[in-house]
């Protein structure tokens, strides 16, 4: 018999990666991790404040990077994406994944921590009903989620509007004071929350994966604003911080520079199938079970091919994202505070209360965002909307919003071509998304009078894909068929092959979804481990 | 062992690329040409003399594995010269034959049995004859770049002869292609197992023919060139009275017949089938240049001085030209030096928040974001210091009642800017 690598090898060190390791190494498995690994070319900033950080001579490389691939047409319009320091992730990605696009932009990382390494953070969770009547076990999930937030660290408060949204009785770390505006918003929120509520619009405090009380080795927040331009004291969560923990682990073993092609069956065994980075050499790893989480679209393609699922049609679900500004009169002429702070100040939700699907968003300070950035959105000369925006940036809020999976309909498609397998994923956003958004917006525009709060402009709608979203890839479900995975991950028609990255979530609400997949491969990753140690081996599923 | 290929035209304009990208591939290249003595002499290469009327000599032609005819007869002035080109690749087409070795035969875009040139015709009759042989056929589009010679060269003397050009068949849709790229296309069928019976190399998106103009000149030339469309019948007559004038350049006749009947060419399968991606007319032709680089850090310096309202570090106006080479094609926006480093002339010409002047707008940004890694800027930018409410409505009303004074100049101007950047807009993204 061939020698095997591992009793497990897990595909990806993303979030979830980590998250379905940790439950396996854990039960004294030998795992392996196989990962492409890309590594940052640059420490994070040093600086005490975002002031000082500004102040600095040499920051050519940090704002415009050695070869200009931060401003190549075509890529998403997230200011995240426009920094050059999250470019090792995402960099020609798609194409060494074989994902092409019509219509929409494909959001892929292979870098060591996945998505988490530019992510903003939200650490909202998806409740009992979102996820009533799907193939998952809320009640096991919930398990999950509480060992989940235990152990990355989430700082919010239980008791506000919000918190129902964001998940109710779970042990949180306190969260840091808000920016001035956030303040505002919230008081003026509270003066009128009878008629916001008539609205179906609520504000509070936004839950974040940020550290505000040192854990585990990483260092609390200190508001230092520099979280767009990278986080030295660790405090917002990344999961390449919890791989030294699963490497201090003899049972764990982690290969980093290899992109995986193909996984392929053979008596018994999985075979990772990839190439190296150093050499282009061509690598395989044996076991007889793989875990892919490699991301939505990665681990679609390589299930589709394993399959032999040519040609046809699954959907995507993705999260259509739009961006809104707005302007607090009465706080025109403040300064930038001491302690600034880059990611969520607060949440919103807008239901409507006649029926309809959930608006959810995040509201930010714009003062660390660059004023070159912003001043493409005000129809002034250059200079004259880049001295506009840096003194209006400390009276504003520019907030994101997210609607539901049902306004778009994306599909992706497996194709078999001469050069070898391509999978094309294509986009879509129905018609009324912009009339709901508008509508949304509007809402939470009228909610408060002009010398409170102005909305700027008209809000901004993103391209497919741009929202970064992505689930549903390959369903949970009761009776999975081809194509579709059981409530453990196990791929329907592939015994040992499991998927637990979002692509198994078979719903995806406005929230944010990344803590409730992180929780799903967590409670896989337990259901695995226990089945394995009770000697059984996985029953097969599907046809 | 060495591949052989050999190449009748060897000393025209393609024939030379083709020659020097064979040797740098590693081809072992017997060179046929009518006159040896003007073909250049390269190590490496052996010259025989080759007439389209003659024979060809089987020792002469032994062992070659591929054949690559470009000679041509261009301005048959006796009846007898036209067959020369029909006699030659029949009896290439049998050589081929009888030494198992690939004919590729360099045709044209205006290649039609019907065509109103006698040129097109030409090259069409010898089409059917190679392709019947077994040989590859390929059309190139309107080839350009490198040295001034052939229809390039005719085209670059028209462009330097006055400010003012009067230019017939002004919308026939160009493929332009250069010239390297054009013999490692070349090159590329030649190696090919099996290669496609016809192949077409050019760009995919035709361009117009006064576009195709404006590009050589500004990219080029370096100059300002104002194209006049003219009919072609005006044109015709115009060539008709040069011919009698002396010391007037000469045009042939022939060509803008040609030009006016060319129909388009369907290159995309080509490029396709062999993953190539053409780059456009100015950015090939700015990079042979020895200005870019200096075009680029004027522009460089104007856009940066007028984003952060001072004057840039060398550092900075360097890295803008570098973003714009790796990021873009590279191509400079070739305003003259004078004008791109002045911040003023930006002031004016500033296409933000109006609906059209993409290409500036993108450059802007990118100065812009450069501008604003100088901490000096950025003291300027950020509001550091709490100012009353009063205070701030008035800077802000302020900065409101410049740019509503400001506003129909910068519509004006930047129009203007874009309308002039408008033909070779493909490059500039």
């Amino acid at each position: 018999m061939t020698a095997r690598d591992a009793d497990v090898i897990i595909v990806g060190s993303g979030p979830t990666g980590v998250s379905v390791a940790f439950p396996l190494v854990e039960a004294g498995l030998r795992v392996m991790m196989v990962d492409a690994g890309r590594l940052p070319s640059a420490a994070p900033p040093s600086a005490a404040r975002y002031v000082d950080f500004r102040a600095g001579t040499n920051l050519l490389d940090a704002f415009c990077g050695a070869d200009g691939e931060a401003f190549r047409p075509g890529r998403p319009a997230s200011p995240k994406f426009a920094v050059p320091r999250t470019q090792f992730a995402h960099r020609g990605a798609a194409k060494a994944n074989a994902i092409q696009s019509a219509g929409f932009v494909p959001v892929v990382s292979m870098a060591q921590g996945g998505l988490s390494v530019l992510w903003g953070a939200g650490a909202g969770v998806l409740s009992r009903q979102d996820l009533a009547g799907t193939a998952i076990p809320y009640d096991d999930l919930q398990a999950s989620i509480r060992r989940v937030v235990a152990r990355i660290g989430v700082a919010g408060v239980d008791g506000d509007d919000i918190s129902e949204c964001q998940g109710l009785g779970l042990p949180l770390q306190p969260p840091n004071p808000p920016a001035a505006t956030a303040r505002y918003l919230l008081d003026r929120y509270a003066a009128r929350r009878q008629q916001a509520q008539r609205c179906g619009i609520r504000f509070g405090r936004a839950r974040n994966a940020v550290l505000s009380r040192p854990l585990s080795g990483r260092g609390e927040c200190r508001l230092c604003g520099l979280c767009n331009w990278g986080c030295a004291h660790r405090s917002i969560y990344n999961a390449a911080y919890e791989l030294d923990a699963l490497r201090a682990q003899p049972n764990f073993h982690y290969v980093r520079g290899i992109t995986v092609d193909r996984v392929a069956r053979n008596e018994g065994n999985w075979y990772v199938l990839g190439r190296a980075f150093e050499d282009g050499g061509e690598r395989a790893f044996v076991a007889p079970r793989v875990i892919l989480c490699c991301g939505a679209l990665p681990s679609a393609r390589l299930v589709l091919a394993a399959l032999g699922r040519y040609g046809i049609e699954q959907p995507l679900l993705s999260s259509p994202a739009f961006a809104f500004g707005m302007l607090f009169p009465r706080l025109l002429g403040s300064a930038i505070a001491n302690e600034t702070f880059g990611l969520s100040q607060l949440s919103f939700a807008v239901e409507p209360p006649e029926g309809g699907d959930m608006a959810f968003g995040n509201g930010f300070s714009p003062v660390t965002l660059l004023a070159s950035d912003l001043a493409r959105y005000m129809p002034l000369s250059r200079p004259a909307a880049m001295a506009m925006v840096s003194a209006l940036a400390p009276a504003m809020l520019v907030f994101n919003g997210f609607m539901s999976a049902e306004y778009g309909g994306n599909t992706l498609r497996l194709d078999r071509t001469p050069d070898g397998d391509r999978m094309v994923v294509t986009g879509l956003h129905v018609d009324r998304l912009a009339i709901r958004v508008r509508e949304a917006v509007g809402r939470i525009a009228r909610l408060f009078r002009p010398w409170e709060a102005v909305l700027m402009g008209a809000p901004v709608l993103t391209a497919p894909g741009e929202d970064a979203h992505y689930a549903g890839s390959l369903s949970a479900r009761e009776n999975p068929g081809l194509g579709e995975t059981d409530a453990d991950g196990a791929v329907a028609g592939l015994t040992g092959l499991y998927v637990a990255d979002p692509s198994v979530l078979p719903v995806i609400k406005a929230k944010p979804h990344t803590v409730t997949a992180m929780a799903n491969a967590d409670r896989i990753g337990h259901r695995l481990a226990a089945i394995l140690r009770d000697g059984r081996s996985p029953t097969p599923t599907g046809p | 062992m060495a591949r052989c290929l050999a190449v009748t035209g060897a000393s025209g304009y393609i024939g030379q690329a083709v020659v020097k990208a064979a040797l740098a591939t590693g081809w072992q290249v017997t060179a046929f040409v009518r006159d040896p003595a003007r073909m250049a002499s390269l190590p490496n290469v052996v010259v025989r003399r080759y007439a389209l009327e003659d024979e060809p000599r089987e020792e002469e032609w032994q062992g070659v594995d591929c054949i690559i005819h470009l000679a041509a007869v261009l301005n048959p002035t006796r009846r007898g010269e036209e067959a020369a080109d029909l006699h030659a690749a029949r009896a290439l087409a049998a050589l081929a034959g009888r030494q198992n070795c690939r004919l590729i035969f360099i045709s044209s875009q205006s290649a039609r049995l019907n065509s109103p040139s006698g040129y097109g015709h030409r090259k069409a009759v010898v089409e059917q004859i190679v392709t019947e042989a077994g040989g590859i056929v390929i059309r190139p589009g309107m080839v350009y770049g490198g040295e001034e010679a052939s229809t390039y060269g005719i085209l670059c003397r028209l462009l330097r002869s006055s400010p003012v050009i009067p230019v017939p068949c002004a919308d026939a849709p160009i493929h332009p292609i250069h010239i390297d790229e054009l013999a490692k296309a070349i090159l590329c069928l030649a190696e090919m197992p099996t290669p496609p019976r016809l192949s077409c190399l050019g760009s995919d998106e035709d361009i117009s023919f006064a576009d195709f103009l404006t590009a050589i000149a500004r990219y080029h030339l370096n100059g300002a060139r104002q194209i006049v469309p003219l009919p072609t019948r005006l044109v015709m007559v115009l060539i008709a009275i040069l011919r009698r004038v002396p010391l007037l350049p000469k045009v042939n006749p022939e060509r803008v017949v040609g030009l006016a009947a060319l129909p388009p060419l369907d290159s995309a399968p080509t490029l396709r089938a062999l993953g190539l991606r053409l780059r456009p007319v100015s950015a090939a032709l700015s990079a042979e240049t020895t200005w870019r680089r200096r075009s680029l850090l004027a522009e460089g310096l104007g856009l940066i001085a007028y984003a952060g309202g001072k004057l840039p570090k060398p550092a900075q106006i360097r890295r803008y030209a570098t973003l714009i080479e790796t990021a873009q094609h590279g191509v400079p926006l070739a305003l003259p030096v004078c004008l791109a480093i002045r911040p003023w002339v930006w002031r004016l010409a500033d296409p933000s928040g109006l609906p059209w002047g993409q290409p500036v707008q993108e450059r802007l940004a990118i100065a812009a974001r450069i501008a604003e890694a100088d901490p000096a800027v950025a003291r300027r930018l950020l509001q550091l210091k709490k100012v009353s409410l009063a205070a701030m409505i008035c800077r802000l009303g302020g900065i409101a009642v410049r740019e509503a004074l400001l506003l129909p100049m910068r519509a004006v101007f930047s129009r203007l800017l874009d309308l002039w950047l408008a033909p070779v807009k493909d490059a500039l993204r």
